[in-house]
């Protein structure tokens, strides 16, 4: 019988190439995203390539709406917490609370809430993968990013050493640049930062879901509580190629 | 306590807190408290400011993952959109040279039963990383200190945090930026684990145990 991947922020960007390996791998999906609209024509895609798909429209900020979501699935074996945002990139003192609580509540309390309800339907030797992002080592013009993206780092570890008891793996997955929507949000800036990439441009989001894949099966049994960054080196401070 | 032309702010409650505005003041400079994070109070402020030391809210109870409520995750959010309002009017204010030190806790590194609280630490510490970055062209400096998790029950001198954090505040520090501190007693050395590993081995190997 199959296993369940849950896959949040699944309709677009690296949450819908999680959701295409994860497929391709033999799991069956529950696909969350917030944009009703993207997710009917990814679910469209992904049962025509033979996936087997279940989706709900959800903001995962709504803990009621995930549950409901989880209606009638008694395993959750695997969950891999993507949905995020950027938020607006300014300054501190520029960001008001609205846009800092939104970043926040979506990035890190959302995640807390899925990973509590996924949790509670998930066998010993479940596997649940944060997907953070490069940023959270530090940024001007990102504050409210980076501190939820280092606060899902931070969640990640305890959640590793609590779940550990129930065999249950927690690892994040640090992600640089990848080529999806969210960064064109950088507008005018896109180029300069895409030259400033180790390898001179971002990454592909099915390389993102090649290694949710591995943390995600049993090959990667003895990796926990570990944050894998995968940004072409540049948090070692490589220069552009 | 306030003083006219304040020209150093502490933010926070507690025997930290409260043991920080008495070694500013040894120093004759004028010291306001706030009980809270005041993004309002802060841009209020006549002067601008030499330094600001804040005390970050104590962790929460421990919890398991399974246990933490909404409630307790949306106060805690509050709290922190509390704090980075405060930082954004901080900075506004801040004089060049000036620092902004945050004593938090050692949750960023991960904790068992308390989840919530460690997301929390690590978004504050990433936070004051944030700071450093986006002062350091007007000369500003950010450090934290990172005390023990309340709940592992470890006894923290009020004394000694308002020491060093009075230090990093001052120009005596400021060779000091974007660091996380640790005042454990060295506790992350993780002393007590390896205490019991020693132990453990001595009873299997004792001669090697007890020469090590």
């Amino acid at each position: 019988m199959p296993q369940l991947a849950m896959v949040t922020g699944a309709a677009q960007g690296i949450g819908r190439a999680i959701v295409e390996r994860l497929g391709a791998d033999g799991f069956d999906i529950l696909a969350l995203d917030a944009d009703e609209v993207q997710l009917s024509q990814s679910a469209h895609d992904w049962r025509t390539a033979g996936l087997t798909v279940r989706t709900a429209a959800v903001d995962c900020r709504d803990r009621a709406a995930v549950i409901k979501a989880l209606d009638g699935i008694e395993a959750v074996n695997v969950l891999v917490n993507n949905a995020g945002v950027s938020g607006i990139l300014d300054p501190i003192g520029q960001v008001d609370r609205a846009g800092c609580d939104r970043v926040m509540s979506i990035n890190l309390l959302a995640t807390i809430r899925v990973a509590q309800e996924a949790v509670r339907r998930m066998p010993d030797g479940g596997s649940i993968i944060n997907i953070a992002s490069r940023g959270y080592l530090g940024g001007a013009g990102a504050a409210h990013y980076v501190a939820s993206k280092a606060a899902v780092v931070s969640l990640t570890r305890a959640m590793a050493i609590e779940l550990r008891w129930r065999g249950v793996r927690v690892n994040a997955v640090a992600p640089g640049m990848v080529d999806t929507r969210m960064i064109d949000g950088f507008g005018d800036m896109l180029g300069a930062l895409k030259r400033m990439e180790p390898t001179g441009a971002p990454a592909n989001p099915t390389e993102i879901a090649a290694i949710v894949s591995v943390l995600a099966g049993q090959d990667a049994s003895f990796v926990n509580g570990q944050i894998l960054m995968a940004d072409g080196g540049k948090s070692l401070g490589l220069p552009p190629l | 306590m306030t003083t006219s032309n304040p020209t150093i702010v502490v933010i926070g409650q507690g025997p930290v807190a409260e043991a920080i505005p008495s070694r500013f003041s040894a120093g004759a400079r004028g010291v306001i408290t706030l009980p809270h994070p005041d993004a309002g109070a802060i841009k209020a402020l006549e002067n601008g400011l030499d330094a600001a030391v804040i005390v970050a809210p104590p962790a929460p109870s421990p919890s398991l993952l399974l246990d933490i409520d909404d409630a307790r995750l949306d106060a805690q959010l509050s709290h922190f959109t509390d704090l980075f309002e405060a930082l954004g009017a901080l900075l506004g204010r801040l004089n060049p040279k000036g620092a902004i030190v945050l004593v938090g806790d050692r949750g960023y590194l991960g904790a068992w039963g308390a989840a919530d609280a460690c997301a929390f630490s690590g978004a504050y510490v990433a936070l004051m990383r944030c700071v450093t970055l986006e002062g350091f062209g007007a000369g500003h400096r950010a450090n934290c200190i990172a005390l023990d998790l309340a709940q592992d029950g470890a006894g923290v001198d009020p004394d000694e945090i308002a020491d060093l954090a009075v230090h990093l505040a001052s120009p005596a520090g400021q060779a000091i930026n974007g660091e996380i501190i640790l005042a454990n007693r060295g506790r992350s050395l993780r002393v007590r684990e390896a205490k019991d590993r020693r132990a453990d081995f001595a009873k299997t190997a004792p001669s090697k145990g007890t020469s090590q």
